[in-house]
This record gives C-alpha cells, sequence and structure tokens, in this order.
C-alpha cells in the first residue's frame, strides 16, 4: 500500500508546477498587436517617472538658477548639484543614470522580441524603441561623456560593460534614429492642432537627430555635421506641423498639447485616479507655500520653493528685452511685482532664500492640481521638446554651416514671438535667445559643455545664497563651501554612479571622479 | 553547598515527624542497611509503609530502621533506583540491595519520523515536558520553551494578550525579517506547519528541540532554523476526569519613571519650546496628569479546562477542552484574548499488526487589541510621554479654545462613558494624542478558527518492520473587521469619516507522509532504517474590503449643510462595507488562491554496536514548487551524519562508574535549508503590468496599460543553506541525580537570500533575489540538572541552562557595502543594519562622548571614519561617516533556572530567567514635539547651573544626533523571576471521601519581578525583525498574581 501510494506520488511531482498569477510569459509575449502597443508604454511612464530628476538636476547643474528653499540646508542634494559640490554617491544622478538605462532595456526587449514582420504595428513600435534609445544615449552621452552601450539585452555573462568609444555611441544613436526615420512608420501629427504630442513622432526623431548632429559636430570634430544637422530641423519647419505658441507665453505648459510642443509626457485630470499625476517636481518648484500669502495669484498654493531664479538670468532678459520685455514678464516677477499684481509677499519675520525674482513661466496652477490629492498631484504635462527649441538649434546649424539666412529666419521668429524686432543673426545671439526663450527647460547645462562655457558661467555657483525678507531686502550670505562651483578638468562630464562603480568592474569613472 | 543544606534541613524535619508516627498495635519492626549495587551504603532512602505517610529514611551509614503493623508491605524507594518491595512479617534485620533503575537510559525522546532512545542520540535535542508546562500563566507553547531550555531564545514584540512569541533556535540565521524567516520548523504529531498558536500548552506531552544540523536534516529545506516536535497528550489509566481553573490579577510589573507636570514645564520652558505665558494660559497650574495610572488597570485572565484520559495496552483515548479569556490590563476592555481549544486524542491497535491515532486539534479566537509600536503614536506611546499638564478628560464638553479654533471641519470630540471629552493636549498636538482616544477612535477585532491534526496508521507486518501513512491537515480561516471613527484632536489627529475594513482569509492544508521503520538487532549490533516519503499542499486565499472618500465626496454639502460621514447612519449598526455612502470608494484586494506545495524523500540509517558507539546518517531530499524556486534548482539535497561514543560503557571507565555513571562523547554535522524568504515566483523574469499612461489629454481615463518584464531573472537562485557543526558531552553522576551535557556548535548560513540588487545599473533592470551573504552563529550550551530526596517526604531539583550566542554578519553582496537598513527612527536616520562583521541587524549611529560643559549640547566622538574607532576628537555636530556600532539586540547569554521542591503535599516551583549582553535603543523621545521624557533623560541634564552634566540641555541643538547615538541605547541585561509557585496537594486518603482522586491548591506570582538597569517598560518585549532591540513603546508583559485548582477524579 505505502509502496504504491510512493510510486503514485512519484509521479506526481507535475503538481510541483503551480503557474504564476498575474503575469505573462516572457518567451510568448509580444505576439499581437496590442501586446507589442503595451511594451512600449513603460518607455513612456518610465521618462514620466523620473521627469523629477532630470528636470531638477539638469537645471540645478546651470547658472540661471539657485537651488532655493526656506533655508540653507532645506534640501541639500539641490544645493550639492546648484554649487557643485556633489559626488559619486548624488541620487539624483543615479536617478538620472538609472531611468535612461531602464528605459534603453526596455527599448531592446522590444528591438529584441518583437518581429519587424509582424504587422505594422510591430514595426511602428519598434521605431518608437530607437528612439527612446537614441534618446537615453543622447542624454547619457552629453552628460556622462562615454557610457557603456548596451543595445541588447544582456545575459549575466555580460553584466559588466565597458565604456563606450565617442564614435561608437554617436554612430548608435545616429543609426537609431535614421533607422526609425526611414522606416516612415512614426506617427506624424495631422495638423498644426493635432493633439498626439505626447507620442514619439516621426518629427521628433528628425529634430532628436538634428540635435546629435549639433553635437556630433562638436565631439567629433567634423564641421559637416552642421548641414546635416540643419537639414533634420529644416524637415521638422517644413512638415507645418508645429508652429511657436501665440497665446500667453506663460501658460505654454497649461495649454496641452498645443501646437508649439514636440515631445511631451502626458498628465491627465482623472477623479478616480488622482495619485497617478504625483509630481513632486511642481511641488518642488512652487513658491514656497508656507512662507508666503499669495493674494490672488493663480499659481498652486501648497509648495516649496526650490529652483530660484537668480538676478543674473533676469539681468540677461533686460539686457535683450528690457524690463518690460513680454517674454520677461512672462518668465519671471520680481518681488514688487507680484505684491502689486497679487498682494503676493513673503510673511513679515519671514525669509527664504530668493534673490527677490520669482519664476512665472510655466508654473502649476492651483486648477492643475488634483483635487482630494492633498496637493500632490498636478494635471500638468512635462515638455520634454518644444518647437522654440527646433528653431534655436536650426538658426545654429545653420549659421555654424554658414547658411546665414535661414539662421535669421528662425532667430527671427523666436524673437518676434517674444515681442522683439529683428538684430542681425550672430553666434552670440543665438546664444542669449536659447538661454532665455529655453531657461528652466532642462537644456542649457548641456549646451554649456557643448559651448565650453561651463566654467566661466558656473565657477561662482556655491560662492554665496541670497535671502530675501518681507520687506524685499536681499542679503547674501557665505554659502560656506570651502570648495565650490564648476571645476575644470572634472565637472564637463557628471561622474558614473558610485553605486554602478562598486558593481559594474569593468567600467572607468570619468577624469575629475576617480 | 545548595544540596546540603536542604539535605540537613530536610533531615532535620523528618527526625521531628518520624516521632508521631510510631502506634504500637501488633506491630513489627523491620531494620537494618540499605546498599547500591557497588555495595556502597545509600543515605536517604524513603522507607514507607505502603499507602501511608508511616516512613523513615535512612541515616548517613544506610541505616534504618522502622516499625509497621505485622503483615504490610514497606517499599525502599529512592531516586535514580529501582523500588523494593518487602513484606513485613515479623521483625528482623535486612540487607537491602537497591538496583540501578535504568529507566533514563531507556527513556526515549520524539526524533523526525520515529522514537530514538535517549542514549543512542547523536544530535543535540533539548526537551521540555508537560511537567515544566504545567499550571503556568503562558497561553501558547513556544512561551514554555524560554528559560527551559539552552539555545533558544524568544523574542517578544508585544506582550498583549494573545500575542505570539517569536522563537529563534541558535541565533538569527537570515536577514529575512518575516518570523518564519529565522523561526523554526514546528511538527506537531508529525504535522508540519509554521506555527503552534493555536495549541493550548497544557495539552502538550513533550516539545522537543532539535538544535543540530544533523537532527533537523531530517527535515530538510525548511529546517535551517531548528526544528521542534510537539507531542500532544495521550489517555492512559482507568479513565481520569481532570478540571483546573486559574484565576491571573495581572497589573504593569514596571512603571517607568517620567517628569511629572512641575518638572515637565520647567523642562520645556528650559527648551525654550513653550514660554511661561503659554503655559499659564494652557495649564490650570494643578493638574499633573498620571497618564500609565490613567491607561492601566488590575485585569483578569480565566482559564478553564477539562480534560477526559483513559487507555489501556489496546488503545487510549484523550479529550481536552479549554477555555482562555484573557483581558488585557491596558484599561477598558479594547485588549482581549479568548480562545477555546480543544483537543481529541485517540489510538487504536485493531490486530496486532495494525494500529491507528489520530490527534486532532481546534481552536477558535477572537481578539482586539490597542495601537503599540509605532514612534509616530499609539496607545501604549502615549501612556508613556503625554504631558502631565493636560487634563484626562475635560469637563463635560467644556473644549478649550485651542481645540475649537482648529477644528475647522466642526468634527466630533471622542468622550468618556460619562459624555466627558477626552483631554486634548495643547503640548503636544501630535498624532501621539490621549491614549483612550486612540483606544476609542478605531475598533478592530480579529477572529478565526483553526482545525488540525494528523491521523497515523501503522502497519506492522513483521515485528522489525513497522510501516507508517500520515495524513495531517489544517483549515484555518480567519476575519478582520474593523471601523475608525471620524474625530478630532488635534491637526494631526483627526479624520472627517468613517471607515470602514473588512478581510477573509482561509488555508486549507494537507500532507501526506509514507514511511517505514526496520529494526533489527543481531549480536551486539543494533541497526534500524528509515525510509519515506512526504507531499503536502497549501492553498490560502484572502479577500479584503475598504471604504475611503471617493472623489465626489464632501463632508459637509454646501448647499444642503448635510453631512456624509462616509456611512449611512452614525451608528456602529451601520459601520459595514455594505452601508457605505455612494461617495465613498470601496476598495477590494485580493481573492486569488495561492498554492504551494512540496515533495520530499527522506531515509536514516543507524547503527549501534555494544550501545558504545553509535552512527547514524540521514538525507533528505525536497522538491519545491515554481512558486519558490526555479525548476532546475527544484530539488535540495540535505545530508547529515553523526556519531556518539558512550566512554562509560568502556572497560577502562569502570573504576570511575560509580560516581560518573554515564558519559557520552557526541558528535555530529548536517545540513538544512531556509525557504521563508523564497516564494512569490520571485527568481522569474515574466511580463507584468508597470502601471498605465494616459494617451489622451483630453477624455480622462483613457489608458494604455504597459507591461514589460519584471526582473532580470535568476534561474541561479537556491534556499538558503545552514551547515552546522556540533559537539557535545553528556555526564551523568550519581545514579543520574546529577546530569550534566554541554554542546559546542558552528552554524554558519549562507546564499541569504538578498532583494533589490542591481547588477549594474546598466543592465536597465531590476535583479531578481540573489543568493548574496553569510551568517555566522556559534556558541555554548550548558544544561545541567540536579534532583535529589532527602528521605521519604522531601524532593527537589535543581535545572539550569545557559548558552552563549556569536551572532556574526560574514558576507552581504557588494550592493550593500553599508549593510542592510532596518528600523529607523522617526526620520532621524536608520538604527539597524545587517551588515558584514556585525550581529544581525546591529544598531547604528553616533558615539555619545558627553555633554560639552560650555553649551549643554550633546558631543559625539569623531571617528576615523565609519565604522572606524574614535579620535580623541568631539563634536556636537557628527557626520554620517562618524555612524558606528552602537550593540545588538541579540544577548549575548540568556540563561533559566528551575528549583522544584516537593514536601509532603507541599510544593514549590522557583523559576527565573535571565539575558545578558544585548542591548535596548530607546526610541520614545521626538525633537519636534513636547513629549513626556524619560526621567533618566532628564535628571542629571545640563543646566547654566549645572554644566557637569550627563544629559543634554533641554535646548541642546543636537538632540536629533543624540536620539540616534548611545546616548538612548541601555544595557538589554535583565533577570526575571517568572515564577514562584507554592501548591497543595490535600491527602488522597481525605480527597477520595469526595470521590477526588487528586486535590492540588495553588498560589503563583508569575513575571513578578524584574531586575534590569532599563528605564522602559520590559527588556524582555523589545521588537522584532529589523527592529529586534529597538523599543517604541511595546504592550508590556504584565506581572500576575495567580490562583488555581487542578482536581482530579
Amino acid at each position: 500500500m505505502a509502496i504504491a501510494a510512493v510510486c503514485m506520488l512519484a509521479s506526481c511531482s507535475h503538481l510541483l508546477d503551480i503557474p504564476q498569477k498575474g503575469v505573462l510569459n516572457f518567451e510568448t509575449y509580444y505576439q499581437t498587436d496590442e501586446e507589442i502597443q503595451a511594451a512600449a508604454i513603460p518607455m513612456y511612464s518610465t521618462l514620466k517617472a523620473n521627469a523629477y530628476y532630470f528636470k531638477l538636476a539638469k537645471e540645478m547643474f546651470t547658472d540661471d538658477v539657485y537651488c532655493g528653499g526656506s533655508a540653507r540646508n532645506d534640501n541639500i542634494d539641490l544645493e550639492k548639484m546648484n554649487e557643485f559640490t556633489f559626488d559619486a554617491e548624488e541620487s539624483y544622478i543615479q536617478g538620472m543614470f538609472e531611468a535612461l538605462y531602464s528605459i534603453i532595456y526596455r527599448a531592446n526587449v522590444i528591438l529584441g522580441h518583437v518581429d519587424e514582420d509582424y504587422s505594422e504595428m510591430a514595426r511602428q513600435i519598434r521605431a518608437e524603441a530607437k528612439v527612446f534609445r537614441a534618446y537615453s544615449y543622447f542624454e547619457l552621452i552629453t552628460m556622462w561623456g562615454n557610457p557603456p552601450i548596451v543595445d541588447h539585452e544582456l545575459t549575466p555573462s555580460e553584466y559588466n560593460v565597458d565604456n563606450g568609444s565617442t564614435e561608437d555611441l554617436w554612430a548608435l544613436v545616429e543609426k537609431d534614429l535614421t533607422e526609425a526615420i526611414a522606416s516612415g512608420k512614426l506617427a506624424r501629427k495631422s495638423n498644426l492642432n493635432d493633439t498626439e504630442c505626447w507620442k514619439v513622432t516621426h518629427q521628433f526623431a528628425q529634430a532628436l537627430l538634428g540635435k546629435a548632429y549639433l553635437w556630433m559636430a562638436t565631439a567629433l570634430n567634423d564641421n559637416s555635421y552642421y548641414a546635416k544637422s540643419a537639414a533634420q530641423f529644416d524637415a521638422v519647419v517644413s512638415s507645418g506641423l508645429y508652429a511657436l505658441y501665440t497665446g500667453e507665453y506663460a501658460m505654454m505648459r497649461k495649454d496641452k498639447h498645443n501646437c508649439e510642443l514636440i515631445y511631451e509626457s502626458n498628465g491627465m485630470h482623472d477623479d478616480n485616479n488622482v495619485y497617478n499625476n504625483v509630481s513632486m517636481y511642481d511641488l518642488m518648484i512652487g513658491w514656497r507655500s508656507d512662507r508666503m500669502y499669495y493674494g490672488t495669484c493663480p499659481l498652486a498654493t501648497y509648495s516649496w520653493g526650490f529652483r530660484v531664479p537668480r538676478k543674473s538670468l533676469y539681468d540677461a532678459f533686460v539686457a535683450d528685452e528690457g524690463v518690460d520685455g513680454y517674454r520677461l514678464n512672462q518668465t519671471l516677477k520680481t518681488y514688487k511685482q507680484i505684491q502689486e499684481l497679487w498682494g503676493a509677499g513673503e510673511n513679515a519675520g519671514d525669509v527664504m532664500i530668493s534673490d527677490g525674482y520669482f519664476f512665472y513661466k510655466q508654473m502649476p496652477m492651483q486648477d492643475d492640481v488634483e483635487p482630494g490629492s492633498m496637493g500632490f498631484a498636478f494635471t500638468s504635462d512635462f515638455i520634454w521638446m518644444r518647437y522654440a527649441e527646433v528653431l534655436l538649434c536650426g538658426a545654429e546649424a545653420h549659421f555654424r554651416a554658414g547658411n546665414n539666412g535661414k539662421a535669421q529666419e528662425y532667430l527671427d521668429q523666436i524673437r518676434a514671438r517674444a515681442g522683439l524686432e529683428s538684430k542681425p543673426v550672430s553666434l552670440e545671439l543665438i546664444k542669449t535667445e536659447k538661454r532665455l526663450e529655453l531657461c528652466t527647460e532642462g537644456t542649457r547645462f548641456q549646451d554649456l559643455l557643448r559651448w565650453g562655457e561651463a566654467y566661466e558661467a558656473m565657477k561662482d555657483n556655491g560662492a554665496t545664497y541670497p535671502v530675501l525678507s518681507s520687506n524685499g531686502e536681499v542679503v547674501y550670505k557665505s554659502c560656506e563651501n570651502s570648495t565650490y562651483g564648476f571645476k575644470q578638468g572634472k565637472h564637463e562630464r557628471l561622474p558614473y554612479p558610485a553605486n554602478e562603480m562598486r558593481l559594474n568592474t569593468v567600467i572607468k569613472q570619468n577624469t575629475g571622479w576617480e | 553547598m545548595r544540596k546540603s543544606l536542604f539535605q540537613r534541613l530536610a533531615v532535620a524535619c523528618m527526625t521531628l515527624l518520624i516521632g508521631w508516627s510510631l502506634s504500637a498495635q501488633s506491630q513489627v519492626t523491620l531494620s537494618g542497611t540499605v546498599v547500591d549495587d557497588y555495595d556502597e551504603p545509600l543515605m536517604g532512602v524513603g522507607v514507607i509503609q505502603q499507602g501511608t505517610t508511616n516512613g523513615v529514611a535512612t541515616d548517613l551509614d544506610g541505616k534504618f530502621s522502622i516499625t509497621v503493623p505485622a503483615g504490610t508491605v514497606v517499599e525502599f524507594s529512592y531516586i535514580g533506583f529501582k523500588t523494593q518491595t518487602v513484606v513485613a512479617e515479623k521483625t528482623m534485620t535486612l540487607n537491602i540491595k537497591l538496583l540501578p533503575d535504568t529507566e533514563m537510559l531507556e527513556e526515549t525522546i520524539v526524533v523526525g519520523y520515529g522514537v530514538q532512545k535517549k542514549s543512542d542520540v547523536t544530535g543535540s535535542i533539548s526537551q521540555v515536558k508537560s511537567e515544566d508546562i504545567a499550571n503556568r500563566t503562558i497561553t501558547t507553547p513556544e512561551q514554555a520553551l524560554q528559560g527551559k531550555t539552552s539555545g533558544v531564545q524568544l523574542v517578544n514584540s508585544s506582550a498583549r494578550p494573545g500575542a505570539n512569541p517569536e522563537v529563534r533556535i541558535r541565533g538569527v540565521s537570515s536577514n529575512g525579517t518575516s518570523s518564519s524567516s529565522n523561526g523554526p520548523l514546528y511538527v506537531v504529531d508529525g504535522r508540519i506547519t509554521s506555527s503552534i498558536s493555536g495549541i493550548d500548552p497544557n495539552d502538550i506531552e513533550s516539545m522537543e528541540v532539535l538544535k543540530d544540523g544533523a537532527s533537523a536534516a531530517i527535515y530538510g529545506a525548511r529546517a535551517g532554523n531548528g526544528v521542534i516536535l510537539i507531542t500532544t497528550r495521550k489517555g492512559e489509566g482507568e479513565g481520569k476526569i481532570t478540571y483546573s481553573y486559574q484565576l491571573s490579577s495581572q497589573s504593569l510589573a514596571k512603571i517607568p519613571h517620567m517628569m511629572n507636570s512641575e518638572q515637565f514645564v520647567q523642562y520645556y520652558l528650559e527648551a525654550g519650546k513653550f514660554d511661561m505665558e503659554t503655559f499659564y494660559r494652557n495649564w490650570d497650574m494643578t493638574t499633573n496628569t498620571d497618564w500609565l495610572k490613567y491607561s492601566y488597570e488590575n485585569s483578569l485572565m480565566h482559564r478553564h479546562n477539562l480534560t477526559f484520559a483513559a487507555g489501556n495496552d489496546r488503545g487510549n483515548l484523550y479529550l481536552s477542552g479549554t477555555y482562555l479569556k484573557n483581558n488585557g490590563m491596558f484599561v477598558g476592555d479594547n485588549d482581549v484574548y479568548s480562545r477555546v481549544t480543544f483537543m481529541v486524542n485517540g489510538s487504536w491497535k485493531f490486530k496486532p499488526w495494525l494500529d491507528i491515532q489520530t490527534n486532532n486539534q481546534v481552536e477558535y479566537y477572537e481578539a482586539q487589541a490597542v495601537s503599540e509600536g509605532s514612534d509616530y503614536g499609539s496607545a501604549v506611546l502615549s501612556a508613556l510621554t503625554l504631558d502631565p499638564l493636560t487634563p484626562t478628560v475635560f469637563d463635560g464638553t467644556n473644549v478649550p479654545g485651542y481645540v475649537t479654533a482648529a477644528n475647522v471641519d466642526n468634527l466630533p470630540y471622542l468622550t468618556d462613558e460619562n459624555g466627558n471629552v477626552y483631554g486634548i493636549s495643547y503640548f503636544n498636538q501630535s498624532e501621539n494624542v490621549n491614549p483612550r482616544v486612540m483606544r476609542d477612535r478605531t475598533h478592530t477585532e480579529y477572529k478565526g478558527f483553526n482545525i488540525n491534526g494528523s491521523t497515523a496508521l501503522n502497519f506492522r507486518p513483521y515485528k522489525d518492520l513497522t510501516i507508517t501513512s500520515r495524513v495531517g491537515y489544517r483549515f484555518s480561516a480567519s476575519d478582520t473587521y474593523g471601523y475608525g471613527h471620524d474625530y478630532y484632536v488635534n491637526g494631526n489627529a483627526s479624520q472627517n469619516y468613517i471607515s470602514l475594513n473588512a478581510a477573509n482569509s482561509n488555508t486549507i492544508y494537507y500532507q501526506w507522509e509514507n514511511f517505514a521503520n526496520w529494526m533489527h538487532q543481531f549480536g551486539n549490533h543494533n541497526v534500524a532504517a528509515m525510509v519515506g516519503m512526504s507531499y503536502s499542499q497549501n492553498r490560502s486565499t484572502s479577500v479584503s474590503g475598504s471604504s475611503s472618500p471617493g472623489s465626489g465626496w464632501v463632508r459637509v454639502d454646501p448647499a444642503s449643510g448635510a453631512i456624509d460621514r462616509g456611512v449611512l447612519q452614525d451608528n456602529p449598526l451601520f459601520y459595514y462595507l455594505a452601508y457605505a455612502t455612494p461617495n465613498m470608494t470601496k476598495q477590494a484586494s485580493g481573492g486569488q488562491a495561492a498554492y504551494s506545495r512540496t515533495l520530499s524523500y527522506f531515509g536514516r540509517v543507524s547503527w549501534s554496536y555494544l550501545g558504545r558507539y553509535n552512527l547514524q546518517a540521514s538525507l533528505r531530499a525536497d522538491a519545491a514548487d515554481l512558486s519558490i524556486l526555479p525548476l532546475n534548482k527544484r530539488w535540495g539535497y540535505f545530508p547529515a551524519v553523526s556519531g556518539g561514543w558512550t566512554i562509560s560503557e568502556e572497560a577502562f571507565f569502570l573504576p570511575i562508574k560509580h560516581a560518573v555513571n554515564y558519559a557520552k562523547f557526541r558528535a555530529s554535522w548536517g545540513q538544512n535549508g531556509n525557504t521563508a524568504g523564497l516564494g512569490g515566483y520571485m527568481y522569474a523574469s515574466t511580463i507584468g503590468s508597470t502601471g498605465y499612461y494616459p494617451i489622451s489629454a483630453l477624455v480622462p481615463g483613457q489608458y494604455i496599460t504597459g507591461y514589460a518584464p519584471s526582473y532580470a531573472g535568476n534561474d541561479e537562485l537556491k534556499w538558503e543553506t545552514s551547515e552546522q557543526l556540533n559537539f557535545g558531552l553528556d555526564l551523568r553522576f550519581l545514579r543520574d541525580r546529577l546530569t550534566f551535557s554541554v554542546d559546542w556548535f558552528n552554524k554558519a548560513t549562507k546564499d541569504l537570500i538578498i532583494s533589490n540588487i542591481t547588477p549594474s545599473t546598466v543592465v536597465g533592470i531590476a535583479a531578481s533575489p540573489v543568493n548574496a551573504g553569510n551568517v555566522i552563529n556559534r556558541g555554548w550550551e550548558f544544561e545541567l540538572r540536579w534532583r535529589d530526596q532527602v528521605g521519604k517526604d522531601f524532593t527537589y531539583s535543581i535545572a539550569a541552562n545557559l548558552s552563549t550566542l556569536h551572532n556574526e554578519v560574514t558576507y552581504i553582496h557588494e550592493s550593500y557595502t553599508s549593510g542592510l537598513e532596518g528600523a529607523t527612527v522617526r526620520n532621524y536616520g536608520t538604527i539597524t543594519r545587517f551588515e558584514k562583521g556585525f550581529p544581525a541587524w546591529h544598531f547604528y549611529g553616533y558615539k555619545f562622548a558627553g555633554i560639552d560643559p560650555a553649551t549643554g549640547d550633546a558631543l559625539f566622538y569623531k571617528l576615523t571614519g565609519r565604522n572606524g574607532v574614535p579620535t580623541s576628537e568631539k563634536t556636537a555636530n557628527p557626520l554620517d561617516s562618524d555612524k558606528t556600532d552602537l550593540g545588538s539586540g541579540i544577548p549575548k547569554v540568556n540563561a533559566g533556572l528551575t528549583l522544584n521542591m516537593a514536601w509532603k503535599g507541599i510544593d514549590l516551583v522557583f523559576f527565573a530567567t535571565g539575558a545578558f549582553g544585548s542591548k535596548i535603543f530607546n526610541a520614545l523621545n521626538v525633537v519636534d514635539y513636547a513629549r513626556n521624557r524619560l526621567s533618566c533623560f532628564t535628571e542629571d541634564r545640563w543646566t547654566p547651573t549645572h554644566t557637569n552634566a550627563t544629559m543634554p540641555a533641554a535646548n541642546a541643538s543636537n538632540w536629533t544626533q543624540f536620539l540616534t547615538s548611545d546616548g538612548v541605547v541601555f544595557s538589554g541585561n535583565y533577570v526575571k523571576i517568572k515564577q514562584i509557585q507554592l501548591g497543595y496537594t490535600f491527602p488522597a486518603n481525605f480527597t477520595r471521601k469526595f470521590k477526588v482522586d487528586h486535590l492540588r491548591i495553588y498560589g503563583s506570582m508569575d513575571d513578578y519581578f524584574t531586575f534590569t538597569n532599563y528605564p522602559g517598560f520590559d527588556p524582555e518585549v523589545t521588537g522584532a525583525g529589523t527592529g529586534l532591540g529597538v523599543d517604541k513603546g511595546s504592550y508590556p508583559t504584565s506581572k500576575k498574581l495567580v490562583v488555581g485548582v487542578n482536581i482530579t477524579f
């Protein structure tokens, strides 16, 4: 009997094969259009979920802003980045680096598992994956220099990856974007007012390729890339699917999916899923609500007042367009202005870190806050690229390629929208317009590195910080950093995160960070 | 020394008594000498007229003289010897030779899938028997192990009614934080289980703790933390009915010293937290609330037990029912545990070759608890730390302005039974509020049942072979139901709707095991072999639901002014999910059944020669299901070998054998696994949902759900493996009166399961867990027992045990160079870590270096680096790199001592345990709110006139750092007298008049005295898991005054 039992049970080891619930089989997934489309979403949502790191870190690394907050040491990470006292343990750097490789992984999974011959959807999603991979590498190369090339899913034996060479890295970006564009399968807006700019489009790929060529010209020391770059931007312009936004300039982010937006991460008002839209970024950058009264100001009020403008940015605006410039007044408000406009200001006796200027452009508004989210969720989108950047990059590419006419044309459009008259194009002017037009939009740090102007711009970051009293008086205090500011020979590249250095046995740390 | 004292006392007492017992009616006198088998005279042998109290004891030379009625029977009894009887026919001189009782050698203990003679044991097995458990106030079997066995430690995160302590056998072997990751495997009458809480301790015959690797290895993949075998009771005799009742009065054992109002005011004035004006305004200058007194009361625990037992050589029956009700000492009836348990055990020998036995337990329980163990606030914590300036209740509904002004939502205030609003603190407007509000604002009930047992068929085709087929099962179900009131105390403690929650879960488990035991003797050889298989399935499922405000919910409708509290009527009869209002969102989760299955084969062979040499080897092969391990790693093999050498059986030992009658060396080696940290297909790389992404700007609810691989996968994932070496020596002296055993063990656990590692960031996906951590536990264990009788009436025994433990993490994955992070205190930092070179979850923080006499700030040593050594430099502003090891909550030494004495009908038990070498991290203080503080932090504080202080000034600038330093770490050493019990058994010839065979009454003081320097509640109850030794305000052990009665018919 017992022997019979043993024999019976010996054959029951298949009973141990209990299927897992709530998951699907990796090997048999990616077989239907629905599955293939769902595979693209993680790339979109990873970028959206990590917008906080990208936006704040890249803004902190510039000469346009202070860390801000209520007082010194309110957010030590932001201070370290703004003052160039961070090290390889910096969590924002780790956050960006991880997010980018996470997107690359997800792109690699699609490219490794989705069969090109399967369907139109398969070809489109493969093209999107290439754009995302190229986008990630663009960010990695322009900030870290020579990150490891991971162009397929790694098996455990391949987990240690060496730094990629500059040539190979840019070749990968160029190849991915060229193929994605050539496939013709990427989405396109149907007309100027089509709202599908939350999706990776043909024109976004072209604009990215244009940007890549602009950087490649410098990185590979080959001026022929300027013409290639200009051609890509021209293609975007000539598509006629995009135009500069003509509504209230500061409210561009609020007018969701307007004609100027090339690519943005989508936020959506949804009563039933308010916490799907938690945005710590918007919480961080809103004015310091516990130190201020807002009067009638329509900005969202539950926020912490980081990433505040420097006087130097205000001065640059004034130099370009005067104190009453339309774009200036839509981008920045002075302390006096906010008092006059809305009766807003600091609570008497309170102080906070500020030069006496407040960002107004693209700030979260009260009605962007999801009701029922305790002030944590916002319906605002994250803008990653807009048409103004296409025009400004296009202007630079044309100018450097010697085509001043086209450069002038693109630059004039930017200045016209800002309410400014045409000025003869020059590299200096393009740079100034780019700084002002795209301030706080995460382009300046990489631009300064490319232009070789980062040291001059940021060498004094971290010397002093301003303290604003309710009477409008600003006092500069020493940050008491023993060392601060952009260091030549070091800060041209971000450090590979310390954790990566511990885990990856072959990667080499960037110069100055060893 | 102690022995001779007791002996002398007892002999003196007896000499007095003997005088009375003489009478002169056809009497005969027996006299003579009693010697042992070496012809040595035996002192203290009881010489008793059978069935009476008439008797004497032999003197130093073994001589005795007793006068008894002619024809009666006289018994000669002595511990360690077989009792002899003589019929006293005439006056005569006798030379009695008592022969040793080898019962102890013949005694058996339970091992995995069989029993073994104690003399054949080659591993390290501790035993707790029913007499160690009887008449204690413990409510779960785990508690019976504490202090009674070496190598076993209990970890308590709470001592609330019905709380189960966690058991650690030979230390902490895993980084897993669930109770099963470090807890032993329990086997109840052959049924494998992870919990034994449903068994009443009174129904346990014996518990065997398989401590060494070889003994446990027969249970393979789940035995890495040791195995506890539980044998439930069996009926015997003609038929006995026993009723027991026990009544315990419980109260706070230890009252920590906190500041009174005057001290509180002074302290927070110095701190600059409030000015005198504020105190004047918000304190009536007289209130001095004793929150502990307000929060705890004397409470009762009742326990009734009725047992029917009978048995003969064909079979036996044991029926037992116990009702337990423990209303905890927190004031009111909100910490209550009540339980009904039944046990039905029976066996019958149908044929000489076939018998069946079945053991079954039924448990039903109900429980409610008050909140505890959170550094943010709990009923237990607030009773300690709420300021004494706040009155317990306000007069009527007369709520002060600082409360009403802030209550923008006009929420209700909670009141006592007289309608008086509970006092609300002005000075501490945190989430840690009036303990009775904490008690009353939510209501949660836990109820459930367990039905479990095992039934075995034993088949003996011929005399050397037994084949057993055994089925074990467990059906359990539990439900939780609760609601939270809408209420207002302050901005941090309020809720503007009535929340509801309910959950149901059930588990169905069965196992089927078939195994054969073969035993054969030829010549001087004894061989035995066992082979078998086991299959089990566990299915568990649960569904839970809750309600919370939906997007359309508003408390007060602006148009009508109607109030929506979240339920249709503000009446507990409506506090169910069915009656939530339409705008509340009801959420449900669960419903999917989780299965796990195992398949195992096992075998053991043993050989003994001449009773001197024992060798044993075993092997178990376990297969886990796919939820646990990948297919290619499914099978695990767990070998063990052990040997024993009974040196006392050797010829050369003979000269000292009359003193050392038994000596055995033991050695064992074995491997065990631990799969508790696995499960949930964690090795698998599968496609899972990554959340949904909006695809339309303007149409809400249009999403595409993303799917991507969840983890990189790890096809190499396997269980944690413990490899343990054990050496032991057993000695018995003086005819077993003194037994002593010592064990040394070294347990190395490798392949700990480490989650959340990144193989390298550029891989782009989270790694599946990997096997990347090692821990060692090493120690000595001593058990000593002396038992003796003095004369015919006085018996006593002393049992002591002591174990040492060295626990150290020896490796952890490179992702965690600074260790895994464990418990935190508020947002002040991580205070425990699982880190290479230190005990598991050791405390971690700044090294307190005293007080700066100039400023009153705390000073800390600058270290040479993280985990470095202190330099001579001290700083008030330490850096992260100045943090280091601050000790561990794991005791280095555990000890227990039990004294039993019986004289005539009186018996006395004294039982104490202690733990030494551990530390306690006191996490009761905060910096942001004015909590009351333990006096030890305030009495010797720095003030401008007292600069030579040991504690920081009230306004010190670095309290945050101080609270994460060893300034708040205390010695966890304690000795607790768990039991002092005095009982009296009425003489049988008296009670038989009332048909009562046995009647005992007793009184006891349980957990009554604690000796410790720890200033908080209870050094025994200070957290578990990653927070082992971190005191955030846990429900302490009560002290108990106990009376009880045992009656047997």
